[in-house]
């Protein structure tokens, strides 16, 4: 029980917030002006086939390229505090 | 290890994996792409539960002192959240393969589509942040699975089955 009220929680707070997104994104007309694409239809921009057709999977290559670089860039910046806040007396960190 | 630190651990996983194939559509194909993400979004739901009790725990406590790094933290999970539902809508309103499919058409507005590539983006960064702030976890619950971890109890091994970590 407990279990299905949480899974409630939850998704009473996702549909709060994306009922404030979709309220904000005024959505209900197009603003591109383009008239909707046919069912199933890629758009008539896309430079690709919807369908997969590229072989190494490059995408996957940017994603975990650009994650690491975000994690690394946290890390840096968490050791650079820490070593600003060693600077403080020892007598004021608990255990020293 | 606890039979729910499996179950975190092999749910995380794949989550990754899902999370890997979805920000490449361009390989998997758009209907893959689709149905994957919606499923995605039920093991985020799972991986939500999986840690109820921090949730509530930090959201009781936030405003207490001493608690700055998972503040941090907190909010960095309020923010992978949030763009975790942009994503999903914005990708729902543009949809090709599973609106289409359980017969509904939606009002075309093509700031989705620039809402689901930049929310797509973000989603990258956060999830960096995200898995480097578990990352002493992950390797420790990855020795541990793997038998090389069990003599030797790190502060993070010792933390392994807590709930609540603040
Ligand atoms: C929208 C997506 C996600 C949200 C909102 C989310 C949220 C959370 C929250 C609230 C926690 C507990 C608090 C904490 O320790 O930070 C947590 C823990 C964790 N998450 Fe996520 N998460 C998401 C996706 C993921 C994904 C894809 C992975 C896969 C690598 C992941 C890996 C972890 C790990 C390893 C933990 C720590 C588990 C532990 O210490 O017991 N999360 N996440
Ligand atoms: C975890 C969730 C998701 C992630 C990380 C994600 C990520 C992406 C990315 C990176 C692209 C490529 C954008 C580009 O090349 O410009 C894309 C395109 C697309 N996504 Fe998602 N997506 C997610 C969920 C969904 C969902 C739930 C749907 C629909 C039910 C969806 C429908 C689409 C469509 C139709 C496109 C093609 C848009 C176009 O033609 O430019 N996505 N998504």
């Amino acid at each position: 029980m407990s279990t299905l009220y949480r899974i409630l929680v939850i998704l009473v707070v996702a549909t709060l917030i994306g009922g404030l997104i979709y309220a904000a994104v005024g959505s209900g007309n197009s603003t591109s002006g383009l008239p909707a694409p046919a069912d199933g239809q890629p758009r008539p921009e896309d430079g690709e086939s919807p369908e997969g057709d590229s072989v190494l999977p490059l995408g996957v290559l940017k994603s975990l390229v650009i994650m690491s670089i975000a994690g690394g860039a946290y890390l840096a910046a968490g050791k650079a505090i820490s070593r600003k806040k060693s600077l403080t007396p020892k007598s004021l960190i608990p255990n020293h | 290890m606890s039979k729910q630190n499996v179950t975190k651990y092999l749910l995380d996983i794949s989550t990754f994996v899902g999370f890997l194939i979805v920000m490449d559509p361009r390989t998997s194909g758009l209907a893959i792409h689709e149905w994957l993400a919606v499923a995605l979004g039920g093991a985020v739901l799972v991986h939500l539960l999986l840690n109820w009790n921090w949730i509530v725990e930090i959201t009781k406590r936030l405003f207490t002192k001493g608690l700055n790094g998972t503040r941090a933290n907190y909010i960095l999970n309020w923010l992978l959240f949030i763009d975790g539902i942009l994503i999903m809508l914005s990708g729902i309103m543009i949809s090709e393969a599973v609106i289409p499919a359980l017969g509904l058409t939606l009002p075309v507005n093509m700031v989705w589509r620039s809402l689901h590539d930049l929310s797509a983006n973000i989603s990258l960064i956060l999830m960096g942040l995200h898995i480097t702030q578990h990352w002493s976890w992950i390797v420790s619950t990855t020795k541990r699975l793997l038998g090389r971890g069990e003599t030797k109890r790190t502060p993070a091994l010792a933390m392994d089955d807590r709930q609540v970590k603040a």
